[in-house]
C-alpha cells in the first residue's frame, strides 16, 4: 500500500505499507491508494505539526489547503500509525481496572459469582457432558478434524502455514 | 393513504421456517441433541454452538412484529420456544464443557491460528474456548453470574427483550431456572440478568471477558443493545454503561463537530443556499 504526501511547490514522498514495515522515496507513485496534496509545504508541515492535525486537515479540505485524491481514512491511520512511533506523543499506558486479572469480591456483580477452586478438566463423573463435548466442532478440530469448509489456498492460511509447523515443531 | 402493513412472500417463507425450527420439540438437555437445522458449524470456532442461531433466528421478529402486529401470537410463541432452549445445558455447553485450559492448543489449523497473536500460537486458548475453571476464576458452575462468558447472558438478554417487545408478557420476568456445570440448576430473571450486566460493566469498562481473558466489541454491542432495548421497553436506565463510549463521541463531535459541518455545508454556501454568517 502506498501513500503519497506532496505540495503544489514541488515537494513529494512516497510512503510503502509492506509486510508490516514502512518505506520511503521522494516522488509520486502511480498506485498510491490514497494522494495529499498540501498548497505549499509550509502547509503540510504546519498541519502534520500540529496537536489537532486532523482537525486541522479538516479545515484545509474545507480551505482548499489540502486536497485529497483516494480514500482520505488511509490518511487518519497513517497519521496515528506515525505519531504512536513518535516517543513524545505515545500516549501513556492505562491502568485497568484490576478485576481484570483478578477477582475483587468488592464490586456488585462480581460478589455475586460462584467461585469453586481451579480445575483443569471437565468433571469425569459427568459422561454425558464428555459425549457432548465431542460433538463440537472446536473440539472435534482439536482432536484432528479437518474443519468443513477449509478454505485451502487463502493466502493468510499458507502464510501462516510456516508459523503453526514452526511452533509443533 | 397508509401503506399497507404486510410481510412479503419472502418474509412469510422464513417466518414459516423459523416458526417449524421453533416449535419442533427437541431435547437441549445434556442427555439430548438439539435437531440439525440449529447450526453448530457457522463462524469456526468461536460461534459455532447453537446458541447463537437462537439470537440470531430472534432478529426477525421485531421487525415482522412491528409490520405485522396483529401475528403477535405467532412471534411470542417463536420467541418463547428461543428463550426457553436457552436456558437449556446446549445453549451453555461451551462454558459446561470447555474446562480448564484447551489441551489441544498445539493441534489448531492455521486458519484458525490467525485469530491468536503470533507469539502465542501453539500455547494459547483459542477464541471460542471458554477455560471456564481456570486461575484466578476457578469453576464457575452459573453461566451467567461468570467472569466470562458476556456473550452468553448478553446475547440471552437482548434475546429476553426482543421476547418482552414482540409479547408484551412478562412470563421470563417471573423467575427461571438456568442450567449450569453438573446439571445444577441456578435462578434467575430477565431483570436480574439485566441488573447483573449492569453492573458487572460498571466494574469493568472496557467490558467482560467472553471466553476469560478474550473481550470481543462485537459481543459488548450485543450486550450494549440488550440494555438499551431493556430500557425501551421497560423504561428503565441500564444503558449507561457504555459511557465511556458515549463520552469520547461527544468529547469528539465537540473537537471536529463544527468543522465537519462547515466542511459538509460549503457546496451549499457557495451556492449561496446557505450562510453560515
Amino acid at each position: 500500500m502506498v501513500l503519497v504526501m506532496e505540495s503544489l511547490n514541488g515537494v513529494s514522498r512516497s510512503f510503502v505499507v509492506r509486510g508490516r514495515r514502512i518505506s520511503s522515496h521522494s516522488g509520486v507513485s502511480a498506485d498510491a491508494v490514497c494522494t495529499v496534496r498540501f498548497r505549499t509545504s509550509a502547509i503540510g508541515a504546519r498541519i502534520f505539526l500540529a496537536k489537532d492535525a486532523i482537525g486541522q486537515l479538516i479545515d484545509g479540505f474545507g480551505s482548499l489547503d489540502v486536497e485529497c485524491k483516494g480514500e482520505a481514512a488511509h490518511v487518519l491511520w497513517f497519521y496515528e500509525l506515525a505519531m504512536g512511533l513518535l516517543p513524545w506523543r505515545r500516549k501513556t499506558r492505562e491502568v485497568w481496572p484490576q478485576s481484570y486479572a483478578e477477582p475483587d469480591l468488592s464490586h456488585k456483580a462480581s460478589s455475586r459469582i460462584i467461585r469453586e477452586p481451579a480445575v483443569d478438566i471437565l468433571d469425569s463423573a459427568w459422561v454425558d457432558a464428555a459425549a457432548q463435548r465431542d460433538k463440537l466442532v472446536i473440539w472435534q478440530v482439536g482432536q484432528g478434524a479437518v474443519p468443513t469448509g477449509k478454505v485451502k489456498s487463502h493466502k493468510v492460511v499458507i502464510n501462516l502455514a510456516a508459523d503453526s509447523q514452526d511452533i509443533q515443531s | 393513504m397508509s401503506e399497507a402493513l404486510e410481510l412479503n412472500k419472502r418474509a412469510r417463507g422464513w417466518l414459516r421456517f423459523i416458526w417449524d425450527k421453533a416449535t419442533t420439540e427437541d431435547d437441549w438437555s445434556s442427555t439430548g441433541d438439539p435437531l440439525p437445522w440449529w447450526d453448530r458449524t457457522t463462524t469456526v470456532p468461536m460461534c459455532a454452538f447453537p446458541r447463537f442461531d437462537l439470537s440470531e433466528t430472534s432478529y426477525a421478529l421485531p421487525l415482522m412484529a412491528d409490520q405485522t402486529p396483529a401475528w403477535r401470537e405467532v412471534y411470542t410463541e417463536i420467541a418463547d420456544q428461543l428463550v426457553g432452549r436457552y436456558t437449556t445445558f446446549w445453549a451453555a455447553i461451551d462454558w459446561l464443557t470447555l474446562i480448564g485450559p484447551d489441551p489441544n492448543q498445539r493441534n489448531y489449523p492455521p486458519e484458525w491460528l490467525v485469530w491468536m497473536p503470533q507469539a502465542l500460537r501453539g500455547h494459547y486458548n483459542p477464541p471460542g474456548w471458554t477455560a471456564n475453571g481456570v486461575k484466578p476464576w476457578g469453576l464457575q458452575p452459573d453461566p451467567i453470574a461468570a467472569d466470562g462468558n458476556l456473550f452468553f447472558r448478553g446475547f440471552f438478554n437482548l434475546l429476553l427483550s426482543t421476547y418482552s417487545y414482540v409479547s408484551g408478557d412478562d412470563k421470563w420476568e417471573r423467575p427461571f431456572k438456568m442450567t449450569g456445570y453438573n446439571n445444577r440448576l441456578f435462578d434467575w430473571t430477565q431483570h436480574s440478568i439485566t441488573g447483573f450486566i449492569e453492573d458487572q460493566w460498571a466494574e469493568r469498562p472496557q467490558g467482560p471477558h467472553c471466553e476469560n481473558t478474550k473481550i470481543w466489541p462485537y459481543c459488548m454491542s450485543a450486550a450494549g443493545l440488550s440494555l438499551q432495548l431493556h430500557d425501551k421497553v421497560f423504561s428503565t436506565s441500564t444503558h449507561w454503561v457504555d459511557r465511556l463510549c458515549q463520552e469520547a463521541l461527544r468529547k469528539a463531535f465537540k473537537r471536529w463537530g463544527h468543522r465537519i459541518l462547515r466542511l459538509l455545508l460549503r457546496p451549499y454556501r457557495e451556492n449561496g443556499l446557505y450562510d453560515a454568517g
